[in-house]
């Protein structure tokens, strides 16, 4: 253990100099996380430009186009209503990109602040806490879902909560397992006793050594929120046609997937894209985190 | 061969044309190969809706008609497009309200129980009760006459409605129901040729012939409860796309629920034939008057909305245009319709009522119930309307939430895409939304007061007659509160080990009635 | 260790008493009505009016939850399905059966695939053998499970005809296609758990030093770094088990199998309030039944987590 105690005085030597900035400066000599990071603003450049620069009108039907299959004209097809994929792929982003992000960001945001405290106090705090995700997670999310557009409304604030309910429990259990098998290490103890601030503790100390599991779950999960947006129209909340949304483009194409495969492959090559980057991202910043890679 | 063209003309233009024709014609598009089935003997259907309960006194959720003909039979029943007897023998009017009904007095069901009198009262009552069959509340009493007689009072009857009432209650008898442990919900025993072997509830159901059936006489079979076949296995499949793989590694013989765009992988193809049929179920667009109180907004919508876009984008042109929310398989629906115009695409008619109703980019909210043909419809009226500077803000629900919004007081919407069947009436179909007398609020679902649009209603429901049934049509029409879209054609894929496809007035498969 | 089990079996009942409230309180505010499909769609507004007064739907809450309340706790009685007519204890037991071998057949996939997949990469870190499987991992959380399912049964069943497109009548062959498409998410997600936590105690000082103690490089894994890299890997595993017996709805749509999540979803469409509250409630229990033993494990798995526990207890 002498070497984790080592570098987290190496840690407090160079505070001047920030740990973000530091993790910052690892993570942009790694060469992989640094193209996931190039194509995820690449991605979201195209999200915001879309309007300007798709090639058709997402929403323009067209009966002589209807299922037509990649050419010169349309690199991706037309759906069933003959509107250009392409160009629902690239609108898309706009919606897809936001709702995944951001309710990812939210579920981890809120997941890790939790799992933390309950990690790091135990006892008591722990197992009210615990017990009441127990009682959350038993509910499932589509009942939630509902619950949430009834209540509050439907809207993209709305819909963000939906998504992110679901998130939190799982990001709480990695974080709290992690967390419990670091907390009674010897470097924390002599943290505290060093009187560090419990927030410093948890956050120098604790979190950036028990967050992996988390940036792990977290970069591979965003897929599948891209994916779970699309159910969520069926009650009101998400995105609503003609906005194109991947999730959806997705569900719509799926009667047709034997015959017309473009319609699904396209919209899924999207979401493997950002769930790729993500991760290589993810791999990267969990390296510069990692105190013991350091130099 | 120029009916099979229609279908899949893409120019669905054409369709309108032979309209009439083709919604009574049944069509079996390719002949059967003669390589022999073997035995005939067992047959495998593919349903997409879970029956649930099937029991014999509950309501027709979705799914439940796949299975009911096979499981139960009625008093009388609907064989083709008119109505016959099945275990009624006799029903003979005592006066406007009452009616004695005798049944064969030689009926007993599968476990041999022999079915009288009693036992109809017993159904009806017991149906009565359970709160599940609504329409039999009109029935005041059933009463035993004598060992096969009953007489039946109703406490009001509309035309055609009493045989509508007399196939509503599926009959079995009170000994066998009271024997039942989960009452009949797993294990029905009725009159029918089929009992119940296996039901694993969620996957498949499996009906054996008893060999027993009690009706001797081959010529007072109805098609409902005929049994060309000894075992039949239904097997519930609710994706779109396996259904149709299980057709094709023929896991299934035969199945009402195959879509549209995949209809051709079936026809002329060696080993399966196809056969198309109208359905009478009519998806049809609203209008909340509180909104559209201007009669030319609605007539600027109605004419803005391209119905054979919605058949093309939606059914893949496999689609009826509709004249009224009801099409020609209702028997009080008025043939000449089909000839007159309805609101038929007309961008400058769209553009004139527009303007005359002064409004400009309006943005208005639909709400419909999410299905893949709705999302489709509900995409291309926002795409028609788009091209006039309406905006469409659509309002998706799924089927729970979109009935409790539907009847609501207070409107969360100003256009709604319904859909509507009966295995009556036309009359049946308009009285759902639009008598205000079935509504909790006293308006129409559309939340019109129009005393006129009400008495026609009623007048066309006491007697069916083609005057008022045109009367209402036309002022309907006129008004415009209410507009007729498309109606689907169901499409029965089969392997060739059935001959000849058999199916109810809604569409569903008779397994028992096909020929092997 | 006793007494730590003992408290989490008697934390359940107010767990149970939550779940149950919680769940009735939201079925109250989610609008929709189960009349409506109880009715078919060519029932009016009024007649939908009278099922629902014949229902109780019309009562007041409190007087709803206690009647719900006092049928689950005291009668112990689940109800009656409004859809399917019968017990929804009985319903649900029946259904668990394919949940069940399809939640094990699925979790063994994972477990005995993932796990080696991901310690292969984590010991070629940056090697080929690593890319590989990351790259296939990667994959294989971003297919869509119908995508594949729809896939499989395109080749396996339409093409080959080996196996059944459908249904649970084929006995064991039945449930190949649905197992395969359902763990490929679970084995990719298992392998860059197992991956990133080996990779960490890969790194660690103690593992550096017992491969400088010359021991074998299998001794080095499997004694000393697979056991401190464990816990991440219990914590995916339980979670992903609690919530594979809730069910997979879309592979049991997918291939018709009257499993748990359809019977749960299509309850919650309908609002068949009985099979939804009771099934909530029974899958809470095994949930909980379920996190509970992932932390006994932990405390079994490591040490210091134990004495945790314990510890606990000793100071207050």
């Amino acid at each position: 253990m002498s070497s984790a105690v080592k570098e987290n005085h190496v840690g407090v030597r160079n505070r001047r100099q920030g740990q973000f900035g530091q993790v910052m400066h690892r993570l942009s000599k790694n060469k992989v996380a640094m193209v996931g990071l190039v194509i995820m603003i690449l991605l979201i450049l195209m999200a915001v430009f879309s309007p300007w620069i798709t090639p058709y009108d997402y929403a323009k039907t067209s009966k002589a186009d209807r299922y037509a299959g990649p050419s010169a004209a349309h690199p991706f097809g037309c759906d069933g209503m003959g509107r250009d994929i392409l160009s629902r792929i690239m609108y898309g982003a706009r919606a897809s990109l936001w709702l995944g992000l951001m309710s990812t960001l939210v579920a981890t945001v809120i997941g890790v602040v939790i799992g933390s405290l309950v990690g790091y106090y135990g006892g008591k705090v722990d197992n009210i806490v615990m017990r009441i995700l127990d009682i959350i997670q038993a509910i499932p999310g589509m009942l939630l879902s509902i619950a949430i557009s009834a209540a509050l409304g439907s809207g993209i604030g709305n819909t963000i909560l939906a998504l992110s309910i679901g998130g939190i429990p799982m990001t709480v259990r990695l974080l709290r397992g992690s967390i419990l098998t670091v907390r009674k290490q010897e470097y924390i103890e002599a943290a505290e006793k060093i009187n560090c601030s419990r927030f410093r503790v948890i956050m120098s100390h604790i979190l950036p050594n028990s967050i992996a599991p988390v940036i792990v779950s977290v970069t591979m999960g965003i897929g599948n929120t891209i994916l779970q947006a699309a159910s969520l129209s069926y009650i009101g909340l998400g995105v609503q046609p003609p906005t194109p949304e991947w999730g959806a483009m997705l569900s719509e194409g799926k009667a047709m997937i034997t015959k017309y495969p473009h319609l699904c492959i396209f919209p899924g090559l999207a979401i493997m894209v950002v769930v790729l980057c993500l991760n290589m991202l993810g791999d990267g910043l969990r390296d510069a985190m990692d105190p013991k890679l350091k130099n | 061969m120029v009916h099979k063209n229609m279908f899949f003309e893409r120019k669905v233009s054409r369709m309108k044309k032979f309209l009439s024709i083709v919604l009574t014609l049944i069509m079996v598009l390719s002949v059967a190969s003669l390589a022999a089935a073997d035995q005939g003997s067992e047959v495998t259907v593919g349903i997409a809706g879970d029956p649930g309960n099937i029991g014999p006194f509950q309501g027709m959720g979705l799914g439940r008609i796949g299975i009911l003909f096979t499981t139960y039979e009625m008093l009388m029943v609907k064989d083709g497009d008119s109505y016959v007897g099945c275990l009624a023998k006799n029903v003979t009017p005592v006066d406007d309200l009452t009616y004695d009904v005798e049944i064969y007095d030689y009926i007993k069901d599968q476990e041999g129980n022999p079915l009288t009198a009693s036992d109809i009262k017993f159904c009806y009552d017991t149906a009565q009760a359970s709160g599940n069959l609504p329409k039999l509340a009109v029935v005041d009493s059933v009463e035993v006459l004598s060992d096969y007689v009953c007489r039946f009072t109703f406490s009001a009857l509309s035309a055609g409605q009493l045989e509508e009432l007399l196939m509503e209650c599926p009959i079995v008898t009170q000994a066998a129901y009271e024997a039942s442990a989960d009452q009949m919900a797993t294990d029905p025993v009725s009159t029918s040729a089929f009992h119940v072997t296996s039901y694993q509830t969620g996957s498949t159901i499996v009906y054996e012939n008893t060999g027993k059936y009690w009706q001797t006489d081959d010529a007072l079979v109805p098609t409902t409860s005929k049994h060309n076949v000894d075992k039949i296995t239904f097997k519930i499949i609710p994706d779109t796309v396996q259904m149709v793989n299980a057709l094709k590694t023929k896991e299934i013989d035969i199945s009402a629920a195959i879509d549209s765009a995949y209809i051709k992988d079936f026809m002329d193809v060696d080993g399966y034939s196809v056969t198309q049929i109208p359905d009478n179920v009519t998806k049809y667009l609203i209008f909340n008057n509180n909104v559209f109180g201007d009669i030319n907004l609605r007539k600027a919508i109605a004419y803005g909305i391209d119905t054979e876009d919605i058949a093309l984008f939606a059914y893949d042109g496999v689609a009826l245009l509709a004249k009224d929310i009801g099409n020609s398989k209702y028997p009080d629906y008025v043939a000449a319709w089909d000839e007159e115009e309805y609101y038929e695409y007309d961008a400058d008619k769209a553009q004139e009522y527009l303007t005359a109703a002064g409004v400009s980019n309006p943005t208005y909210r639909l709400m419909y119930n999410v299905s893949d043909q709705n999302t489709a419809i509900v995409s291309t009226i926002q795409s028609d309307l788009m091209d006039f500077g309406i905006n469409i803000e659509l309002i998706p629900y799924d089927n729970a939430l979109f009935g409790n919004y539907k009847y609501s007081e207070n409107s969360e919407w100003d256009l709604m895409l319904d859909e509507g069947g009966s295995s009556g009436l036309l009359t049946n179909v308009w009285k759902l939304t639009l008598d205000r007398r079935d509504q909790v609020h006293g308006k129409t679902v559309g939340y019109v007061v129009d005393d006129q649009l009400q008495s026609l209603l009623e007048a066309a429901m006491a007697d069916n007659s083609p005057e008022n049934m045109d009367a209402f049509h036309q002022y309907l029409k006129e008004q415009c509160y209410e507009i007729g879209l498309v109606a689907a054609v169901n499409n029965l894929a089969h392997t060739t080990i059935v001959k000849a496809a058999k199916t109810c007035f809604r569409g569903q498969i008779l397994p028992g009635a096909c020929e092997y | 260790m006793i007494r730590y089990v003992g408290k989490r079996l008697l934390w359940m009942i107010p767990v149970m008493l939550g779940i149950a409230i919680l769940i009735f309180s939201i079925m109250y505010i989610c609008p929709g009505d189960p009349a409506q499909s109880l009715l078919g769609p060519s029932a009016t507004a009024v007649e939908l009016a009278a099922k629902r007064e014949e229902l109780g739907l019309n009562d007041p809450y409190i007087v709803r939850l206690g009647r719900y309340l006092y049928q689950t706790f005291i009668r112990f009685d689940l109800g009656t399905s409004y859809k399917f007519g019968t017990s929804v204890f009985s319903g649900l037991m029946e259904r668990m059966q394919y949940t069940l071998v399809i939640a094990l057949f699925c979790m063994a996939l994972q477990v005995f695939v993932g796990t080696p997949l991901g310690i292969v990469a984590a010991t070629h870190h940056n090697g080929v053998a690593d890319r590989i499987s990351m790259f296939l991992a990667l994959v294989g959380v971003s297919i869509p499970a119908f995508w594949l399912a729809l896939m499989l049964v395109l080749i396996f069943s339409v093409n080959l005809g080996w196996l059944p497109t459908s249904g649970v009548a084929n006995g064991i062959a039945s449930f190949i296609l649905p197992c395969v498409a359902n763990s490929f998410a679970g084995i990719a997600a298992q392998a860059r758990h197992t991956r990133s936590s080996m990779l960490e105690v890969i790194r660690s000082d103690y593992i550096i030093t017992a491969k400088a103690k010359g021991l074998s490089q299998r001794t080095v894994l499997f004694k000393h770094a697979l056991p401190n890299a464990l816990i991440p890997i219990i914590t995916i595993v339980g979670n992903g088990m609690g919530m594979m017996l809730g069910g997979t709805v879309i592979i049991e749509n997918v291939f018709a199998i009257p499993g748990v999540g359809r019977y749960m979803t299509d309850a919650i469409t309908a609002r068949d309030y009985p099979v939804v509250m009771g099934g909530v409630l029974v899958l809470g229990l095994i949930f909980s039944l379920i996190m509970l033993l992932v932390d006994i494990i932990y405390a079994f798995v490591d040490p210091r987590i134990k004495a945790q526990y314990e510890g606990r207890k000793g100071k207050k």
